[in-house]
């Protein structure tokens, strides 16, 4: 008679633990300041490379405001004021010497709202890569579908490339966003509520999306939707009047959050 | 609801949660299979090796609930599943409940044999109530089959055949039951024995009522409907219907 065998369950036991990660951003001791209100008290966090984390938290916590700061998108406002340190792969991200057009190519954004150009679909996705004077159709010609198909969309649009990009749905505006910024391969990908303007399928259509492109970029994702930061996220930033509260592994935060704080705003007893 | 179901999702992560959970069901339903054969083997050759093989293995099945249990709650907190896919969970977590309890009550088993053997054939194949033992085992271990090939097909047809089996099962253990407790009255001396046999006996037929639970999870998992509590001429009416 044959022995027994053992259970043979491993992939759901590895846990995920920052420690083992490599790291693609470090904030150290980070604050900002809208004039004189502090929106940002001193966050320190280390963000790891290729995985998705999300920052959840209610209106008003940080959140967006620190995933602006990663690639300087605060700079923009004139009042803003910042302490501290952020570091892309150890370089100082608020250095003086740092060239921000190279940084945000490096660190590309999508926003709450699909915000594409009046021009076609092919033009709308190699946008960036024309910025760099890429001229050689074929090099365009290869991003475009390998961006297209990054964010999942080639499928759909590759029969109609020269349409205005307005004539897509919502859901495959955001998607062709989500290409348009891949386009220029950047290290890190911030999203800010990308898909609180799309319809529930469309809103799964791209979280599966960001579980696919978390393979070559590090993706950084706000979002009001606490379920979809359990769906998409590898680790989890709950905030809260600006505080970084708990920053640990989704599984974690969301079966056994270690603060009762944290507990009340995922389990909607808050307030 | 059809097994194809689990990986029609726009989420593949869902899709491999959801395919992953139900290899772990058959998976562990194998391993409580495997320990009931060699169980049924220790029982009818008095062989106390394998039956502490049987008792160590325990170990393992526990360890399968837990793991299984882990990955449900993983993926109700952070995938939400509802309609059929929340009813697979559900299912799951009650499937993997009554395997553990059957791995329980297959262990008393294989300590009945641990208990009464002196290297030489056990003691208690001699008397009343030991060979239905060795029947219902057997029995239960084909309702266990018949289950876990429902589990594997998401069909629910088979449940009337569950249905009847444990029947005879209750049957039998009622017989041998009284075969026991004649025993008790005529020969007094073989108190002890006889008291090893009617726990083996009474594990054995929970073994025909867990595999009957899990049924009734495949049941609610396809149709939806809780049958648990059913009356018999309800239930038996509903299956008619399948």
């Amino acid at each position: 008679m044959a022995g027994l065998k053992k259970f043979s369950m491993e992939s759901s036991s590895n846990k995920l633990k920052l420690e083992n990660e490599e790291i693609a951003i470090e904030v150290k001791d980070w604050n900002l300041y809208y004039g004189s209100k502090q929106a940002l008290k001193g966050i320190s966090m280390k963000l790891p490379e290729n995985r998705v984390t999300a920052f959840i938290g209610p209106s008003g916590c940080g959140k967006s405001t620190l995933l602006r700061c990663f690639n300087r998108m605060n700079d923009l406002i004139d009042s803003v004021s910042v302490e501290g340190e952020i570091l892309l792969h150890d370089e100082d991200v608020y250095s003086k010497h740092m060239d921000v057009s190279a940084l945000r190519r490096r660190v590309g954004m999508v926003f709450q709202k699909p915000n594409p150009f009046p021009k076609s679909i092919f033009e709308n996705v190699c946008y960036g890569l024309r910025l760099q004077n890429i001229r050689d159709k074929q090099v365009l010609n290869e991003t475009v579908e390998w961006a297209l198909r990054g964010a999942n969309l080639w499928e759909e649009v590759k029969d109609r490339l020269d349409d205005n990009a307005l004539s897509l749905s919502g859901g495959q505006q955001q998607r062709l966003c989500i290409a348009r910024a891949i386009a220029i391969k950047p290290e890190v990908l911030l999203l800010d509520e990308p898909t609180s303007a799309l319809d529930p399928i469309s809103t799964l259509a791209v979280e599966e999306l960001i579980f696919e492109l978390k393979k070559e970029f590090t993706i950084l994702i706000v979002t009001h939707n606490m379920q979809q930061a359990a769906r998409v996220s590898d680790y989890t930033a709950f905030m809260y009047m600006g505080d970084m509260v708990e920053y640990t592994d989704t599984d974690s935060l969301f079966t056994n959050p270690k603060l009762k704080q944290t507990e009340d705003y995922i389990s909607g007893r808050y307030g | 609801m059809q097994k194809k179901e689990f990986s029609s999702h726009i989420s593949n992560q869902l899709n491999r949660n959801l395919e992953e959970l139900f290899n772990h069901i058959l998976e562990m339903g194998g391993m409580v299979e495997n320990q009931l054969d060699m169980a049924l083997s220790a029982l009818g050759n008095s062989d106390i090796k394998i039956a502490k093989e049987v008792v160590r293995f325990d170990k393992s099945i526990n360890q399968a609930e837990m793991e299984i249990d882990r990955l449900c709650i993983r993926v109700l907190a952070r995938q939400q599943p509802t309609a059929s896919d929340l009813r697979l969970i559900l299912a799951t977590i009650r499937i993997a409940i009554d395997l553990e309890r059957m791995g329980d009550e297959i262990c008393k088993l294989a300590k009945l044999v641990i208990k009464f053997h002196k290297n030489e054939p056990c003691v208690c194949a001699n008397y009343a109530g030991y060979a239905e033992l060795v029947d219902i085992t057997t029995r239960s271990r084909e309702m266990l089959k018949t289950t876990l090939n429902a589990f594997a097909r998401v069909s629910a047809e088979d449940a009337m055949s569950i249905l009847d089996q444990e029947e005879v099962v209750d049957n039998v253990y009622a017989k041998a039951c009284k075969d026991v407790t004649e025993q008790f009255k005529k020969n007094p001396e073989n108190v002890e024995c006889l008291l090893e046999v009617m726990t083996a006996l009474r594990a054995s037929e929970r073994l025909s009522d867990h595999a009957l639970n899990i049924m009734e999870s495949i049941i609610y998992l396809v149709q939806g409907k809780d049958v648990r509590n059913m009356d018999q001429e309800r239930l038996t009416k509903f299956l008619e219907k399948l």
